[in-house]
């Protein structure tokens, strides 16, 4: 009886093993239900307007607008920096001398102006692509301003880019 | 290693005198009465061994307290002597009714048995390179946790205490390591089940700790075995009495080292230097920086005699407590076994507000119904209380300007009118004290584990086992910040903020194995054989809640901000859900020897990991070891007398490291969070696919091991030990790519090669053992040499320890053909002296340097370059003489030659005395804090410096009058005595002066105990009392300037190790304690 008990209780725990490679990989695909995939997100305006979000909180780091290009070329006829022959931080990126060491940007973690703008692009682009490809823009004026918003904001983007480097690759 | 002399013996105890009591009933007249003692061969006597008639097993008994024994016997009869750990002993009595026996030792090490994955094997089977630590190693020493006890006990197993807190992390590295931007903390594996950390599990938990370190003993651990195993077995219930233990120990502690800071008078004199240095203006006397605090330099002797602060004393110096104790209750039958333990810790630590509690409860049963069945079931629990933030959190850090140890060490030392009790800008520092209450954090840590499993023996030889855990664990995390913190001031408002995180986890384990040993089908003494099979799925959902309340009142205190979250403003939360990390894998072992003198084994695993994508999702581990028994050959027959045991093992085989977040394969949306939230006015939230680029590519990492090593046993096991030597090469890398400018800061890749070479040697030496006088030695070494072989595409990968912000930039640098943890940057040249210029141009207050002379102003600053300024060398050797950016190079490597422990212990009549040592060989340290409490930076004022750079030692530009001198004569002599550069710089700047030799060796503990004779405590009743002291951190050789060369601070990435910057310092400490057994 008990023998009984136990070999059914074995081969139920090895049929189970055998089974869960049965089953095959399923249980191994798994991914953060606190995440979202393209067309969940861009379907619905009070979601994707977080993707666009994104793209202005690229706009705000150092080394966009927050600094880079609040000092980048300012000395012009109309403009002048007070103490631009001072030779500081902000002075160098006024003068076109933003030298790698400079102090008043953020330079790790790969965000220095240049990644940091592209960063700022990626995400444009990514919600371009996904409200394109997911959202009604023809009948739904909320999506369409966001997608209006996206292509600006990739716009000015590149505008700023261009006035730093010159000519500069384009993704799109 | 399981230790099965305990149980046996009670057992037997039970058993043997059950037997008496019946077999007393039944003994003919015929018989004898004999008597005699029992003694082992240093004359100690021996208790409760069994002394049986041959053929008549049915008529025994055992020794008593005094190692007598009665027995009635036929007077023909040959009695049979026995007891763990000894040789057995025939003796024919031929007659004699009195009799003395002595018996000797077993050369028992050899059959000890060894934990490895998923089974044990016999020590003297062993095939791959495993290293134990026994339950009496544990015991001897009273420690925190399991850890702790391991530091230097095991040679190629690296344990460093990176600071002195109370939850200090240690950081374990088996055999060096190959990740290099990944962690490389080795597997944990608690009886079966996989734990992130074993820093919960009391010592007095632990039966043994086994550490796999080449690939033929981890490969069964496949896809996560390739920084080395550490496998975990807790104590279990032994057949017999009951047996109570209770351990219990009290102990006081203090800093271990303070350094010295400058004294008042020099204070004051520094800061008027300084105040001149920094005005330009060098013959106009007070400058007002100086006189609105400190007033005319011409009262500057008032300070002679102003009591300085010490405010190490008033942070770190009260003395800490630590109260632990455990009850520890075993015992059971045939079919049940248990044992139970509690165990309680109370540390007050050295630091204000630091503190530390943790109580463990656990249960163990094993019960076999019938003699083929056995269930096993384990309950855990484990609670912590964390009190204190420490000195820093790099991890977790918002910015180092709350670091905590450089407001100690440079902080005014004495009041003036316009110092504040907070935040002070212009020092840039905060008060000590309130920098300890506004930087306050609570930790809450709980884990339960269950754990049962089902064996069954089907057939004979042919056994089943199944294993279900399950553990919880929750971190419940308060990290409060004052309104002087950084992060209040900036973000805050000005008003204390709040972050509440909690970490849950939920980890499910089922594994099903399948052993066979084919003794029954081989039918030949000759081979033996046995096979494993299993299967595996471990399933881990976990999450992590944060919730940022900003804005409370500005005099709240932390205590009140964790209980009244509802009085600032909810800023923002967010509930974050990780990807289920889901592992499925299959395995099986085949374990081969012929006369356990040619022995084979080999290894498999496949393991599917969740976190790749499903073309490469699964991963195959193979590995192969043999061994051959010198010993045991014919040709070795005249070695015999003195060579016990010579074994040669040679193995190969491959593990792997998964060790990387889950959803990197593929682009997902997640909550953004940081400082970015804050960005947009009236947004709290966003949606990003954040900073890591997806790669549906990824793979795993693998690390190929090669080992070879020789063991051996000789004059009768007193002298033993291992020599190896192995090789490790990893490949596929997991590394984080810089991918700068593609939209993404990082992507993980395969790419590159790392390798590990190296000797271990540990050795055991039994030098005497007598009655009444025994010495032993134990010790090891490892000698570990990592190199990276290749980066894939890159030249070089820079990583930043950021301890002083941006100031410093990439201070570690990895490249091919060198190590991992190379500190990179500028080569110190001293000063520059005053015939390294050609004159002072008065006009511009400029000293001009002669032709040829480098020039480091980019550096140091344009305005600090005059007579006495800290000189770098051309390492570029640019013909403009200027030193820049490009002149940094390698100038120090963190990793050590060697490094290991010894131990000694001695026991002299009931008197027992072990000193055991760490020391590491040839590591530098990179003292961050010297740069610190050395520079006077232009961008702070009245910070205090270290003695380094007291008057006498630092150059001196201040003449009696007040003024500056600007005479290239008079500086020169009155620096003539002088060794060390002006303080005044722009910034930190790194250099080699600032990397240190970290060798050291450290008296680690010093025990001394006694132990009541077993003839007086056993008449209470008490197997074992003994009392004992022990010191901690007694003695610390090292030429290392900073408080302690053990320490690594900077630990958010795995790049930057070996920085010494604001680490909670270190205590010296003397434990009383008690081990009770009854």
């Amino acid at each position: 009886m008990k023998n009984k008990l136990y070999t059914t209780l074995t081969t139920a725990f090895i049929a189970g093993g055998f089974l869960l490679s049965a089953c095959g990989d399923n249980i191994l695909d798994t991914q953060s239900p606190s995440s979202m995939d393209d067309k969940n997100i861009f379907s619905i305006y009070d979601l994707a307007i977080g993707t666009i979000n994104n793209i202005y909180t690229y706009y705000g780091e150092q080394n966009h607008r927050a600094r880079y290009f609040c000092y980048y070329g300012m000395n012009t006829d109309i403009e002048w920096l007070n103490g631009s022959d001072g030779g500081d931080d902000k002075a160098n990126m006024v003068n076109y001398n933003t030298l790698p060491n400079n102090g008043q940007l953020n330079i790790a973690d790969a965000k220095e102006p240049w990644s940091n703008i592209y960063s700022g692009i990626e995400k444009a682009n990514l919600a371009i692509e996904g409200l394109q490809a997911y959202a009604d823009l023809e009948n739904d004026e909320g999506l369409r301003q966001l997608y209006g918003e996206a292509l600006t904001l990739r716009a000015i983007a590149y505008i700023d880019l261009i006035n730093a480097w010159g000519d500069v690759p384009h993704v799109s | 290693m399981q230790n099965k002399s305990n149980k046996m013996k009670n057992m037997r105890a039970v058993l043997l005198s059950l037997l008496v009591t019946l077999i007393s009933l039944s003994v003919s007249a015929q018989n004898v009465t004999v008597t005699g003692t029992v003694k082992d061969k240093t004359g100690e006597t021996v208790i409760g061994a069994s002394v049986v008639e041959k053929g008549n097993t049915g008529n025994g008994t055992i020794t008593d307290i005094d190692g007598k024994f009665t027995l009635s016997v036929p007077s023909n009869a040959t009695l049979v002597f026995s007891y763990v750990g000894m040789t057995t002993q025939e003796i024919p009595l031929k007659g004699q009714t009195k009799i003395q026996v002595v018996m000797s030792d077993d050369a028992q090490a050899l059959e000890e048995v060894v934990v490895i994955g998923y089974g044990s094997v016999k020590k003297k089977d062993l095939t791959g390179s495993v290293a134990t630590v026994s339950s009496d190693v544990l015991a001897a020493v009273p420690v925190a946790s399991a850890t702790e006890a391991l530091t230097g006990k095991m040679a190629g197993v690296q344990i460093t205490t990176t600071e002195g807190s109370p939850d200090a992390e240690m950081k374990i590295r088996v055999r060096g390591g190959g990740s290099i931007t990944g962690d490389n903390t080795p597997l944990f594996i608690v009886d079966g089940f996989p734990v992130e950390s074993i820093s919960d599990i009391p010592a007095s938990e632990i039966e043994d700790i086994t550490v796999l370190k080449d690939a033929s003993s981890t490969a069964i651990y496949g896809s996560r075995g390739a920084n080395g195993v550490i496998l975990v077995t807790t104590k279990s219930g032994k057949e017999g009495k009951v047996s109570v233990n209770y351990n219990a120990y009290y102990s006081w502690k203090k800093m271990a080292k303070q350094l010295n800071t400058l004294s008042s008078a020099d204070y004051a004199k520094w800061q008027y230097e300084f105040a001149m240095l920094k005005s330009g203006k060098p013959d106009q006397i007070n400058p007002s920086t100086y006189t609105d605090i400190f007033g005319n330099y011409q009262d500057i002797d008032l300070y002679q005699n102003v009591p300085e602060n010490n405010w190490q004393d008033q942070v770190f110096g009260r003395t800490g407590h630590t109260f632990n104790h455990n009850l520890s209750i075993s015992g059971g039958s045939d079919k049940m076994k248990f044992t139970f333990n509690y165990a309680h810790m109370d540390d007050k630590a050295i630091m204000l507000g630091s503190s530390y509690k943790r109580d463990n409860l656990s249960l163990k049963l094993n019960y076999k119904p019938v003699k083929r069945v056995s269930l096993d079931f384990s309950a855990r629990y484990s609670d912590t209380h964390i009190s204190g933030a420490g000195a820093n959190e790099s991890k977790t850090e918002v910015s180092t300007a709350d670091s905590r140890m450089k407001n100690v060490m440079v902080f005014s030392p004495f009041n003036y009118a316009s110092l504040s009790e907070g935040y002070d800008p212009d020092m840039n520092l905060t008060q000590p004290l309130t920098s300890v209450y506004d930087n306050d954090r609570l930790q809450d840590r709980r884990t339960f584990d269950y754990n049962g499993s089902f064996t069954w023996e089907i057939i004979d030889n042919l056994k089943f086992k199944t294993e279900f855990g399950l553990q919880y664990y929750t971190n419940d995390d308060k990290r409060f910040y004052g309104i002087s913190t950084y992060n209040a001031r900036v973000n805050g408002n000005n008003q204390p903020i709040v972050v509440f995180t909690e970490n849950g986890r939920e980890t499910f384990r089922n594994a099903n194995t399948l052993s066979y040993d084919f003794k029954k089908l081989i039918k030949s003494e000759d081979h033996h054989l046995n096979l494993l099979v299993g299967q595996e799925l471990i399933k881990v959902k976990s999450n992590t809640d944060t919730d940022e309340v900003r804005y409370y009142p500005t005099q709240f205190t932390s205590s009140q901000a964790f209980t009244l979250s509802s009085q600032g403003t909810a800023y923002s939360t967010n509930k974050f859900i990780n990807a289920d990390d889901v592992l499925l894998s299959y395995f099986g072992r085949v374990n081969y020897d012929y006369q356990s003198k040619y022995l084979v084994s080999a290894t498999f695993r496949a393991d599917g990991s969740s976190k790749f994508a499903k073309d490469n999702r699964w991963g195959f581990f193979p590995s192969a070891a043999v061994a051959w028994r010198i010993s045991s050959e014919n040709f070795m027959e005249s070695t015999r007398n003195w060579l016990d045991d010579l074994k040669l093992r040679v193995s190969y085989g491959t593990a792997g490291n998964n060790d990387i977040d889950s959803d990197q394969m593929r682009t997902i949306w997640s909550a953004g969070s940081g400082s970015a939230l804050g960005w947009i006015n009236n947004v709290s939230s966003f949606w990003t696919t954040g900073s890591y680029m997806s790669n549906p590519d990824l793979k795993w990492e693998t690390t190929h091991t090669r080992n070879i090593g020789l063991d051996f046993s000789i004059f009768g096991g007193r002298l033993n030990g291992t020599v190896e030597y192995y090789w490790n090469s990893t490949k596929d890398l997991l590394i984080e790519f810089p991918v700068s400018g593609t939209g993404y800061s990082y992507q993980w890749r395969n790419l590159g090669e790392t390798e590990n070479k190296g000797w271990e040697i540990s050795l055991n030496w039994d030098i005497v053992n007598k009655k009444n006088f025994g010495l032993s030695f134990n010790g090891n070494i490892g000698f570990n040499k990592n190199k990276v072989v290749s980066l894939g595409s890159l030249n070089e990968y820079a990583a930043a320890s950021n301890w002083a912000s941006t100031e410093i930039g990439s201070d570690y640098v990895v490249r091919p053909g060198s190590p991992i943890g190379q500190i990179y940057g500028y080569v110190c040249d001293g000063r520059y002296e005053v015939d390294d210029f050609e004159g002072y141009d008065a006009a511009n207050n400029k000293w001009i340097l002669k032709e040829g002379v480098v020039n480091d102003s980019e550096v140091i600053g344009e305005k600090m370059l005059r007579p006495g300024a800290l000189k770098l060398k051309n390492v570029d050797g640019s013909e403009d003489g200027k030193v820049t950016a490009a002149d940094r190079t390698i100038i120090g490597d963190t990793n050590p030659v060697a490094s290991g422990g010894f131990g000694l212990n001695a026991r002299v009549y009931n008197f027992d005395i072990a000193a055991s040592f760490t020391y590491s060989i040839g590591n530098d340290v990179y003292n961050a804090n010297k740069i610190e409490y050395t520079t006077a930076g232009n961008n702070t004022s009245y910070r205090n410096m270290i003695d380094i750079m007291a008057d006498g030692k630092r150059w001196t530009n201040l003449r009696a009058d007040g003024t500056i001198s600007n005479d290239p004569v008079e500086l020169a002599e009155m620096n003539a005595n002088t060794t060390m550069w002006s303080p005044w710089m722009n910034q930190n700047v790194l250099t080699s002066w600032a990397i240190e030799d970290g060798s050291f060796l450290r008296l680690n503990t010093l025990t001394v105990g006694y132990t009541l004779p077993k003839s007086l405590t056993r008449k209470v009743g008490i197997n074992n009392l003994r009392f004992y002291a022990t010191g901690y951190n007694l003695l610390c050789i090292t030429g290392y300037s900073g408080f302690d060369p053990e320490v690594s601070t900077r630990t958010k990435t795995a790049l930057t190790p070996g920085v010494d910057y604001s680490a909670y310092p270190k205590s010296r400490q003397f434990v009383i304690g008690v081990n009770l057994n009854f």
